[in-house]
């Protein structure tokens, strides 16, 4: 009994030391992987932060891990791998940067929209251009912004290749083109076309004015011809009759000799002497070739410059000429006109003053273009081409020189020629 | 208010319907900002085919005003529209008869236009005075809209601040008519149809001015008219 009972107590005992040893044994082993497992991961780490400084600070060369073996190989494809990320990475982002900065320096205004004509995006032009902003309007319909209705058909049935609309607002002329560059996307731009419409205006001013000063001799040119062949017609008559058309003729003539005279200075294929002019000569001379007329305003000669300019003669008295034409045209018989020279530090400076008509101040800006003339119905009967002013400003520029005119409505005009003293 | 705001409904086809509504509310204001820079353009170059082009465009703009009308309507019986969305077909019922009105304007521009353009009247009109208010007028026309697109309370305050300088312009037109009519009978027909075209742009601005209130009205919820300070009443958030 009592050996039966020492026995029991025996086998219990050494189950319960084989469980505790078991357990135990289980529990280090497990402790034991975690840390084979935690060290194996510290390793991994300081493999791939050492590359990652490696691939930073040099320009990754194999590193301390060696250079054989399946490691050496499996650490270098990683390296590779972080290497070519990283520089992907940053041709990336310096591809992104440089799209932006062309984007933003582009003048045209450019903006992305999707089918539904929301913006995605857009340039730094289009808040200048269309007044819409890159940071709060991505998101909003673009015909909720531009709400001219030209622009909106044009958004519907972009047929045309440009839409030119003028912006009342700013006072200013926008060309729209819509290209569809994708299935869902389509970019609008727009550039400011200001200049090119004002001279395409002033090219149809011109044609219109050129056929108008043409056409108007030879009207009274035909009609008199006309009158000529009828046969009934008093011999006496016929020598006015054909004075007229002579008349008209020369003015004819006059016209395309100053347009051709025009295009010469224009175009700068006319030679240059330049001599020493006195310019008191040349304005005395410029007044006596004018002593013929029967209307003639009182007119003075005040020149004080004693400094001789250095200029083409020829085309120097032609300026005077056309100035002074001008002047004694616009200016009545009890008015004046004065003649004046004068010698600056940097410039000697030729004025023709009178005391005309005037000219409004919108208008100044636009009396050399060809054929521009104030008085729209050209009903004065003031005479001249129309070409005179052109002249004048297209010599001054082949001389080197420059116009100014100021005048005052029903006081009178000053044309003033500049001549830097640099250009002697 | 972000714009997007009218777009987080669950219903797609309710984000469509609204979006498209705003979209033809806006561009029938184009339409009437064109309408209104021909009629002085006419008025300037004193074009008769244009102020009768002009005074053709109404129709078409009170026909849009039908439209909107409809679609607000349909909008208000299906969808039941609650709180910004309310508040927005609101604005838009009340905004759409201003910009109609800015329209009947503008016609009333181009009709002057063609009066003074008749063999009895002036062929151009191209004042000063009136330059200087219709430009201003414009910009207001321009930049109500363009606060009405963005729902921008800040920018529908300054324009409607901008408004006394319209009524000081129509002031000094209307004063100084009233001296040049008694100085000289001559000038009292040419004067009278200047103070019926600056009377006709100062309500513009009115016109522009009730838009902006509707812009506040929507964007914070804040009824800003006959208020005694509608500036102070505008900036509670």
């Amino acid at each position: 009994m009592g050996n039966d009972f020492f026995g029991l107590f025996a086998k219990q005992l050494a189950l319960i030391i084989f469980f505790v040893w078991f357990f135990w044994l289980i529990i280090g082993s497990l402790i034991l992987s975690i840390g084979l497992v935690f060290a194996l991961y510290l390793l991994w780490n300081s493999l791939i932060f050492s590359a990652i400084r490696a691939s930073i600070d040099s320009d990754l060369k194999i590193g301390w891990l060696g250079t054989r073996g399946f490691y050496s190989e499996l650490y270098s494809g990683i390296q590779g791998l972080i290497k070519s990320s990283w520089n992907y990475r940053k041709r990336f982002i310096s591809l992104i940067n440089e799209i932006n900065a062309l984007a933003a320096s582009l003048p045209d205004a450019g903006i992305i929209i999707d089918n539904r004509m929301m913006i995605e995006w857009c340039n730094k032009a289009s808040k200048d251009l269309l007044g819409i902003d890159g940071t709060n309007d991505i998101g909003q319909r673009i015909d909720q912004l531009l709400r001219y209705p030209a622009f909106l058909e044009y958004l519907q049935n972009p047929e045309d290749n440009y839409l030119d609309i003028e912006d009342h607002v700013n006072k200013r002329y926008l060309r729209f083109r819509i290209i569809r560059y994708n299935k869902n996307k389509r970019l609008v731009s727009a550039r400011d076309v200001t200049h090119q419409v004002k001279v395409n205006e002033i090219r149809q001013d011109f044609i219109a004015n050129a056929s108008h000063e043409l056409k108007t001799p030879l009207t009274t040119i035909k009609g008199y011809s006309e009158l000529i062949s009828e046969s009934d017609i008093d011999p006496k008559e016929l020598i006015s009759l054909a004075t007229v058309i002579t008349t008209q003729a020369d003015r004819m003539n006059k016209i395309i000799e100053d347009l051709l005279t025009l295009s010469k200075i224009e175009s700068r294929s006319t030679s240059i002497s330049k001599t020493e002019i006195d310019i008191t000569v040349l304005l005395t001379q410029a007044v006596k070739s004018f002593e013929h007329l029967i209307k003639r305003p009182d007119t003075k000669i005040e020149s004080t410059s004693t400094r001789m300019l250095i200029a083409d003669e020829q085309l120097l008295y032609s300026i005077i000429e056309n100035l002074l034409s001008n002047a004694y045209r616009y200016t009545s018989n009890d008015g004046f006109i004065i003649l004046r020279s004068l010698d600056y530090d940097h410039e000697t400076v030729i004025e023709i003053i009178d005391s005309g008509a005037g000219i409004p101040n919108n208008e100044i800006s636009r009396i050399t273009e060809r054929f521009y003339r104030v008085d729209k119905g050209r009903s004065s009967g003031t005479g001249g081409t129309g070409l005179g002013l052109a002249i004048v400003k297209h010599s001054l520029d082949l001389l080197g020189g420059m116009l100014e005119i100021e005048s005052e409505i029903n006081k009178g005009s000053t044309f003033r020629c500049r001549f830097p003293i640099k250009n002697r | 208010m972000d714009k997007k705001e009218f777009s987080q409904h669950t219903s797609r086809r309710f984000n469509e319907e609204l979006e498209s509504i705003r979209s033809k509310v806006l561009g029938m204001g184009g339409l009437v900002e064109d309408m209104l820079l021909n009629a002085l353009k006419a008025l300037y170059e004193g074009d008769t085919d244009l102020a009768e082009r002009v005074m053709k465009k109404d129709q078409e703009v009170n026909d849009i005003e039908l439209s909107i009308d409809d679609d607000c309507r349909k909008i208000l019986a299906t969808r039941a529209p609650a709180a910004i969305d309310l508040r927005l077909i609101m604005a838009i019922i009340k905004a759409i008869t201003d910009i109609e009105r800015i329209g009947d304007e503008a016609e009333k521009i181009a009709r002057t236009a063609i009066r003074l353009c008749s063999p009895n009247g002036q062929e151009q009109v191209k004042h000063h005075e009136i330059v200087t208010i219709a430009d201003h007028v414009q910009r207001m026309v321009t930049r109500s809209l363009d606060a009405f697109a963005r729902f921008d309370s800040v920018l529908a305050m300054e324009v409607y601040k901008s408004d006394e300088i319209v009524d000081h312009y129509y002031e000094t037109i209307y004063r100084n008519s009233i001296t040049y009519m008694m100085e000289d009978p001559k000038t009292i027909s040419r004067r009278l149809n200047l103070m019926w075209i600056a009377r006709s742009l100062e309500r513009i601005g009115d016109h522009s001015k009730n838009i902006c209130e509707y812009v506040v009205y929507t964007e914070k919820g804040l009824d800003i008219r006959h208020a005694d300070d509608p500036i102070q009443s505008s900036q509670v958030s």
